[in-house]
């Protein structure tokens, strides 16, 4: 417990002459341990700093993911860019949650090294791990699609969808389509659905897509989901209906563009 | 010239990526630093860099006060450490007596820069925060104020509270040796 004030009155530049100030220090030890700590806090330059290289990659890496926004936008998304909007609830309905019977979960996959038909990888699963199999073991898949979900920083999640674009499987799949749906950040999101758009079409992305039309708070996001799923404008009855729906949406923009597609009677 | 603060915002929020970019280059050592002193680790540090200029950049057209950059990255640092752990008492392993050296040990220097390094971890975000500005940034008390949004006064006890705990903390393990 501290009993003596003179060196928080210091610290405040209060009432004290350096001479006082050296005459105090020299009878009180509390004030001197507290006056020794301050001037080691002085001298302290921190831990040594990643290289100026690290930094530039660092920097690279976000110019990189914010780049797309750089292209021209149409009058009317622009407009809708300074609205704000609230929509939708999160509907887990069809997302397989990662095996119970796992004994962990996965997180912060790394690709450490790729060379014939061999991935070194290094993870989160406890405790930091590595291990080297061949590229199309699943186990592989499952560290990564586990990884995609359970990654807490959002650059590394960006990251993990540019490293593993030649990954694959129906595992990595599932991933992608709930990171599209449910990642808290719109940046992430909108790159698993840019993922997501090369794929072939089937009914699972369909869905996908129109949940995220219906449903994403971000317009630009519900305007790509629209853009992806235009051609199937009276093909497809659950896209018709949510277009029905989205002739009356708050958002003039997702208004517009709903109205121009066309509408089939069944 | 240096370009102000104020005229990069405006740039970026025009677009410019080089703008942003001369803005990351300002402030990634401030930033890494502050997360550094929360994860004591480089690369999640970076990872949290990343984090926050990727934030930045999407919030930059909402900053009500461009010429506030600097204090609203710190601000959105702090946050983003806090947010990413559940508590802030698991950023840091617990103080390990190893850690503290005796005085004729031929490393004490890279040592005692450690030794400050881990005294971080008694001192709860906030305090940790005002530390690292204060001593490894070079902030004024007025600075801190600001970017704390706490008055000077609240400053200089946060101050004074968290030197106090840092000192007890190292004469308690110098004992225990």
């Amino acid at each position: 417990m501290s009993t003596c004030n003179r060196w928080q009155e210091w610290l405040d530049g209060v009432g004290l002459d350096q001479k006082d100030w050296s005459l105090h220090l020299a009878a009180c030890e509390e004030c001197r341990a507290h006056w020794e700590f301050h001037q080691r806090l002085f001298f302290w330059q921190g831990d040594p700093m990643p290289s100026e290289a690290d930094f530039t990659r660092m920097r690279q890496f976000v110019v990189r993911q914010i780049k797309p926004k750089a292209r021209p936008m149409n009058y009317w998304m622009v407009a809708v860019g300074l609205a704000a909007c609230l929509t939708g609830f999160v509907v887990g309905s069809f997302w397989q949650k990662p095996d119970k019977r796992m004994p962990e979960s996965y997180s912060d996959l790394r690709i450490l090294e790729q060379k014939e038909g061999l991935v070194r990888i290094g993870f989160l699963a406890n405790e930091y791990r590595e291990t080297t199999r061949p590229l199309n073991d699943p186990h592989i898949q499952l560290i990564l699609a586990q990884s995609l979900l359970n990654t807490k920083s959002m650059a590394r999640r960006l990251a993990l969808l540019e490293e593993t674009q030649e990954y694959m499987d129906p595992e990595i799949k599932s991933a992608l389509l709930h990171v599209a749906r449910y990642d808290p950040e719109m940046v992430v999101r909108s790159k698993a659905m840019d993922r997501l758009m090369k794929l072939p079409r089937d009914r699972e992305l369909t869905q996908a897509f129109i949940e995220i039309l219906r449903d994403d708070t971000q317009v630009h996001l519900r305007l790509k989901a629209m853009e992806y799923l235009q051609n199937q404008a009276g093909e497809e009855p659950l896209f018709d209906q949510v277009l029905r729906d989205l002739q009356s949406d708050p958002e003039p923009a997702i208004r517009v563009q709903a109205q121009q597609l066309p509408l089939e009677t069944y | 010239m240096e370009t102000l603060d104020a005229d990069l915002v405006r740039q970026t929020v025009s677009g410019s990526h080089q703008a942003f970019d001369v803005l990351m280059v300002r402030y990634q050592k401030l930033i890494y630093q502050v997360a550094y002193s929360f994860y004591g680790n480089t690369e999640d540090a970076m990872d949290v860099c990343q984090d926050v200029f990727l934030q930045a950049h999407q919030k930059m057209a909402m900053l009500e006060q461009p010429s506030k950059v600097k204090a609203w990255l710190v601000r959105m640092t702090y946050n983003r450490c806090i947010s990413l752990k559940r508590s802030a008492q698991e950023l840091w392993s617990p103080l390990n007596d190893d850690e503290f050296v005796s005085q004729d040990n031929p490393q004490m220097e890279h040592q005692n820069k450690t030794l400050i390094s881990r005294c971080l971890a008694v001192l709860n975000p906030k305090q940790k925060l005002a530390v690292v500005l204060k001593y490894l940034e070079g902030y004024s008390l007025k600075e801190l104020s600001q970017t704390m949004d706490i008055s000077e006064d609240q400053v200089k006890n946060m101050l004074y509270r968290s030197i106090r705990k840092m000192a007890a903390s190292v004469r308690e393990s110098e004992e225990a040796l």
